[in-house]
C-alpha cells in the first residue's frame, strides 16, 4: 500500500464522541485558573524569590575571607609555652 | 448581538453556547493530535479554556472557526512538543507493520498506522503533514494556521515528506510520491 492511499483512508476517520458534555469540564478548568489577584501575588512571590536567590548566590559566591597567617601561627604555638 | 459579541462582553451563557456549538469541530481537529481518548478530551477542553480566556481579543477579522482552529492547533502542537522526549524512546515499528493491515483497511486502522508513523517525526514536520495532507489545507492556509511563514511551511513540508517516506519504507509501505 502507498502512503498516499493510507492518508486518503485515514482522513475519513471520524472523531470519537466525548464521554460526556464538555462544558462542565471547561468551566471547572476556568474556575481552577488563578484570579488576577492570585496571579499578581504569584508574580510578586516569584520576583521576591528570584531576588532572594540572587542575593544568596551573591553571598555564596563571595569568597570566604582568607585565613590570617598570624592566626594559624598562634594556633600552632604550644599553649604550654606562652 | 450574537453569541460572539455577547461572549466578548463577558456573557458566560453565550460563551457556554459557543463551546457547545463548536465542540464537534474542535473535537475533530484534536483527533489529529492524539489517539488517546482521555488526552483528546483534555486537549479539546484546553482549547476551549484558551478560547474563553482570549475571546475579548477576537476582532472578527476572520471566522470564529478559523480563529478557533488556530488555538486548537497551538494546543495540539504544544502537546506534541511535551511528548517529544517520549517519541525518541519509542521503539521502531515492526518492518511488516504495513503488511498486518487488511487489504482494505478501515479508516481507523489506516489512521492508527499513520499516527504511529507521524509520531516518529519532529513536531514541526508532523504538523506540516497533518495540516496539508490530513486537514487538506493549502500551503498558505496551513502556514496561517500554524503561524509560520509560507516559505517556512514549504521547507518543513519538504523535509517532512522525506522523513515520512523513510519511515514508511521501514515498515513495509510504499513511500509513494506525495505532491
Amino acid at each position: 500500500m502507498k502512503v498516499e492511499e493510507l492518508i486518503e483512508i485515514a482522513r475519513r476517520e471520524p472523531a470519537p464522541e466525548p464521554s460526556g458534555p464538555l462544558l462542565p469540564g471547561v468551566l471547572a478548568r476556568l474556575d481552577a485558573l488563578p484570579t488576577p489577584e492570585v496571579r499578581v501575588l504569584t508574580a510578586a512571590c516569584l520576583v521576591s524569590g528570584a531576588v532572594a536567590s540572587l542575593l544568596g548566590i551573591v553571598v555564596l559566591t563571595s569568597a570566604p575571607p582568607e585565613p590570617d597567617p598570624l592566626d594559624a601561627l598562634v594556633a600552632s604555638l604550644d599553649p604550654r609555652f606562652p | 448581538m450574537d453569541d460572539i459579541e455577547l461572549a466578548r462582553h463577558g456573557d458566560a451563557a453565550a460563551l457556554g453556547r459557543l463551546v457547545v456549538a463548536h465542540q464537534e469541530f474542535v473535537g475533530r481537529l484534536m483527533w489529529r493530535f492524539t489517539r488517546d481518548r482521555l488526552e483528546w478530551e483534555s486537549l479539546v477542553q484546553d482549547t476551549f479554556v484558551e478560547m474563553c480566556r482570549s475571546i475579548r481579543d477576537f476582532r472578527g477579522d476572520a471566522e470564529l472557526t478559523t480563529w478557533l482552529a488556530r488555538i486548537a492547533t497551538r494546543v495540539g502542537y504544544r502537546s506534541w512538543r511535551r511528548r517529544r522526549r517520549d517519541r525518541r524512546r519509542a521503539l521502531p515499528l515492526p518492518p511488516d507493520a504495513a503488511n498486518r493491515l487488511p487489504a482494505t483497511p478501515t479508516p481507523t486502522e489506516a489512521a492508527s498506522l499513520l499516527h504511529e508513523l507521524l509520531a516518529r517525526l519532529d513536531p514541526p514536520e508532523r504538523l506540516a503533514l497533518t495540516l496539508v495532507y490530513l486537514e487538506g489545507l493549502t500551503l498558505r492556509e496551513a502556514a496561517q494556521r500554524a503561524g509560520w511563514s509560507e516559505g517556512g511551511m514549504k521547507m518543513r513540508l519538504m523535509r517532512a515528506r522525506q522523513r515520512l517516506a523513510d519511515e514508511a519504507r521501514a515498515c513495509g509501505l510504499e513511500p509513494g510520491d506525495l505532491p
